[in-house]
């Protein structure tokens, strides 16, 4: 069996260097869909979508690249949660907003898995703002203060539980007698906690208001111009079409990217979303921006089996850190069940390496204990699951003596371009929702996400047009984009073997713990794969939804946000909350409280220590 | 292993056409991971998941003409993969679904002309007959194996104005919503409530588990209490 018969003759798309470029309104895209659709290859730009602002005529070898032309005042990657929240606010105070997102809406993203949500809230108004929710110990204080500022302080609109009820969500955890189940096990004075937020709900209100959401549009690049950034760069993916979205403002809220967590079978060891594979931070880094909090990740144990599952949360057994009751080493023991704290990472990674773990190289949950197995015990997100995988696999977890493997996943990632206190990045007009210095995202981005947004709002107030849009700058993306599609590189290998050796390299150097040897070893792996890179073999042509060619662009800054976070945790000589090194086991507060970010310079990327802002007293 | 896949990219073929491969069945296998092996092992497929748990409905396909999500359904043997019917393909096993997200979106939609208040939220809630109902219909990812499965939508040759099981899952839910205060079971009716002839096929193909047929059952009563017990008018003409 041969790859995919619609390649082109070999020669024929590597004359790329000549193609010229047809440029079209984006506004009528959406109506000639389906003329769109049945372009076939580089198009002769004569579809309908074109007429009347069409601009270039065919290149001298006839290949001829087609794009479409948005334009919008605020523009946000993303349609997740912090993506979402940001849309509402800029939305309210009166901006044109538009939102771009891969996947097809209302599907992707964290928020698109519409789980049973466990979101927190404080009873009282916080005393003091060092105490926010949202702040973490490496955060840039400048910045947490300044969202508390914007919050007022307002008890009930920081309250959770009816912000999503508010947003159409309705059930929320009951007990039998029908009142709302607070789970008051977080050990914080004062603190709430409900499961059962649904976050489809959310998304379903986002549609419903008069907000452009381009979905099934990958972005691949920021429109830079003059050091600004004016826009986006990406391709609709079911039809490959490139697609030029203009703005006064961009938001950056792409999720983390967890891509580079191993492989399971289906999926990395991570129960985060495969779309989310580090582009953003990756076209930040091309155009100059530093990652940070690359080294730490949100981690928490979840099951490996049924194994095709790869690691997935929805069907998956897990032990969130208020469940640890179930979880044991190899021999049985419960050794988990005094622990109290959010990060678990510690104490599970000292046992795997105490030699406690399964060959699977985690841990295990035993259910077969005294303890019952209800929804005090055990999320219902994760029960639910105990009757699937009997029925399909005839797995049964209540068997005498089975025992579930367990792993450290990551759920999320931390890394994001440094912003300043308002949420800008280094790149004028480029905010971002990452970029704060908090080690993990997680539903607090409810909070922060509308204050980016409305500083990026104020912002758009101070911003003139380019007096010349340079179109070259788009053009040159499409190209490159497109000599990846059509470059004849038979031979090379092909984008999912890249991905797969990128992701072997990062997992086999960081758990369960890492070190000097181990990162500098996948450094050098990762200087190998990069050359393999250059010549990948993108082993299908069409344009349709080509799941091949789409790989291919995602490695290029899963590689970045991978090796940001190898140099960083080569860089950072102690250990801290999810990030664990065996040759510095320590915390050091007097070296280490610090930033490590991750630049581009003269084509290497370079890691240095930088100071995270405080706020004078 | 044989495993046949339906392949079909609109910008190159004429016409859908079947390709068989041989994978190697690993242990507890899912048809995603059949999929998989094939785009790795032989050649690039257009497919699409997210979750891997039954709960984005990005993976939903066919096999051996049973709707399935892709992701949390054992492979037990020779099949045939093919995407879901009665969408328009885009590629291979990706169909176009989102008007039909569209028109389940705007009915979920809360009709409540005013906020809902904290001491609204603290008042216990119908632990049997609203909370666990709910709760159940909150898992429907919209996946399309019911719609696509639906007689009473995909009617032979035709299509009727019924929403399908996914959008009457959605009313329903709003229906038991206690702060709803849209007339849930007039729009359930005009959406085809008594389209559905009660033949079951949702609850099989449903991944979430969700017990339509009783949530019908209960829409029913209180349409037929109401006198509104017809079916929905075609927009055509003729
Ligand atoms: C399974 C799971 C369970 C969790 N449970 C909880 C919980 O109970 N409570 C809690 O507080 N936190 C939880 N978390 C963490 C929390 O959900 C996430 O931190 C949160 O969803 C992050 O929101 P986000 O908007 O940043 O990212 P996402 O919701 O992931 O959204 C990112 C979006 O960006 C899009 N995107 C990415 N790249 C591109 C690109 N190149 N072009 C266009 N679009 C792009 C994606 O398609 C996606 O829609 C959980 C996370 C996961 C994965
Ligand atoms: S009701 Fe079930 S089968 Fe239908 S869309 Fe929802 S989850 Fe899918
Ligand atoms: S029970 Fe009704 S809604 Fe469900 S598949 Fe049959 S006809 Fe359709
Ligand atoms: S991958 Fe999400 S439902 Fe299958």
């Amino acid at each position: 069996m041969g790859y995919c018969d619609n390649r082109q003759p070999a020669g024929e798309g590597a004359g790329f260097t000549r193609r010229s470029f047809l440029k079209g309104s984006g506004i009528l895209a959406g109506a000639t869909f389906a003329a769109a659709m049945g372009l076939t290859g580089c198009s002769d730009g004569s579809s309908e979508a074109d007429k009347g602002t069409a601009e270039a005529a065919s290149g001298s070898d006839g290949a001829v690249i087609e794009y479409d032309v948005f334009d919008t005042e605020f523009l946000i990657v993303g349609s997740g949660f912090a993506g979402t929240s940001a849309a509402f606010k800029a939305y309210s105070m009166g901006a044109q907003v538009t939102i771009v997102d891969k996947g097809p809406f209302s599907f992707s993203g964290a928020a698109g898995m519409n789980w049973d949500e466990e979101v927190s809230w404080m009873n009282d108004p916080y005393t003091d703002w060092k105490n926010v929710l949202w702040n973490e110990s490496l955060a840039n204080q400048k910045f947490i203060k300044a969202v508390f500022e914007f919050t007022n302080n307002d008890v009930e609109a920081l309250d959770m539980r009816m912000h999503y009820m508010r947003n159409g969500g309705t059930t929320w955890s009951r007990n039998e007698d029908g009142t709302w189940e607070n789970l008051m096990l977080t050990g914080v004075p004062g603190m709430n906690m409900i499961q059962g937020g649904f976050s489809r709900h959310m998304q379903d209100l986002l549609k419903s208001q008069d907000i452009r959401i381009l979905d099934n549009t990958m972005v691949t690049d920021l429109f830079v111009q003059d050091g600004a950034c004016i826009g986006l760069l990406g391709y609709h993916v079911p039809t490959g079409r490139y697609r030029v979205i203009r703005s006064k403002v961009t938001l950056l809220a792409g999720g983390g990217s967890c891509q580079m967590y191993g492989w399971h079978r289906t999926h990395p060891r991570s129960m985060n979303t495969p779309d989310n594979s580090g582009d953003l931070e990756g076209a930040a880094y091309r155009h100059g921006c530093s990652l940070i909090s690359n080294e730490f990740f949100g981690l928490d144990l979840i099951s490996m089996v049924p194994e095709s599952y790869g690691c997935s949360f929805n069907s998956g057994m897990g032990a969130d850190g208020n469940h640890m009751m179930f979880v044991c080493d190899k021999d049985g023991e419960f050794f988990m069940r005094d622990f109290i704290g959010y990060d678990i990472s510690r104490p599970v990674r000292e046992a795997i390496m105490a030699g406690r773990g399964g060959d699977h190289g985690g841990l295990f949950l035993n259910l077969n204990t005294d303890i019952p197995v209800n929804r005090e015990t055990v999320r219902p997100i994760y029960s639910r699951n105990i009757e699937l995988w009997k029925e399909q696999f005839g797995i049964d977890v209540f068997e005498e003596g089975y025992m579930i493997p367990v792993t450290l996943e990551a759920f999320e990632h931390g890394q994001g371009p440094i912003i300043d206190e308002r949420g800008m990045t280094e790149i004028p007009g480029l905010f971002s929702v990452r970029g704060c210095g908090r080690q993990r995202g997680d539903t607090t981005c409810y909070v922060l996400s509308p204050y980016v947004a409305s500083c990026a709002v104020d912002y758009i107030k101070s911003v003139a047009a380019p007096a010349n849009v340079d179109w070259s700058i788009a053009e040159a993306e499409f190209d490159r984009l497109d000599a990846m599609r059509t470059a004849d590189n038979t031979g090379g290998k092909r984008p999912w073997e890249i991905r797969r050796a990128i992701q072997e390299a990062f997992y086999e150097a960081w758990e369960p713990s890492t070190d000097a040897d181990k990162l500098n070893a996948c450094i050098e792996k990762l200087e190998l794969i990069k050359e393999d890179m250059a010549k990948v073999y993108v082993a299908d042509q069409s344009k349709a939804f080509n799941v091949e060619w789409r790989t291919a662009i995602e490695n290029e800054g899963l590689m970045v946000s991978t090796e940001a976070a190898v140099r960083s945790g080569l860089m950072r000589e102690e250990s801290r909350l999810t990030f664990f090194r065996s040759d510095f086991p320590e915390q050091d507060d007097e070296n280490w409280f610090a930033w490590t970010a991750a630049k581009l310079v003269d084509g290497k990327m370079v890691v240095e220590k930088v100071e995270i802002p405080q706020v004078e007293e | 292993m044989k495993v046949s896949i339906q392949k079909y990219d609109p910008s190159v073929d004429n016409e859908p056409y079947i390709v068989e491969y041989e994978i190697e069945k690993t242990e507890n296998m899912s048809v995603l991971e059949a999929i998989i092996a094939v785009h790795e092992k032989y050649e690039p497929l257009a497919f699409d998941y997210s979750c891997r748990g039954r709960m984005c409905g990005r993976c939903a396909v066919t096999v051996d003409g049973e709707p399935c999500m892709a992701c949390t359904t054992a492979i037990k043997g020779d099949c045939l993969i093919a995407p879901l019917k009665g969408f328009d393909v885009v590629r291979d096993l990706v169909v176009d679904k989102e008007s039909f997200h569209d028109r389940i979106s705007k009915l979920d939609l809360r009709i409540r002309p005013t906020e809902i208040t904290v001491e609204e939220f603290e008042k216990p809630i119908d632990f049997e007959e609203v909370y666990l109902p709910m709760l159940s219909t909150e898992y429907c990812c919209r996946c399309g194996c019911c719609y696509s499965a639906c007689p009473a939508v995909q009617m032979e040759g035709a299509r009727s104005r019924y929403v399908g099981p996914a959008g009457m899952v959605a009313l329903a839910y709003r229906n038991l919503d206690p702060y709803d205060q849209g007339d849930r079971v007039a729009q359930a009716v005009q959406e085809g409530l008594w389209n559905c002839i009660m033949c079951g096929t949702c609850d099989r193909v449903c991944a979430a588990g969700i017990d339509h047929q009783s949530l019908w059952t209960s829409l029913r009563e209180q349409a037929e209490a109401r006198g509104l017990t017809e079916k929905p008018r075609n927009f055509y003409l003729f």
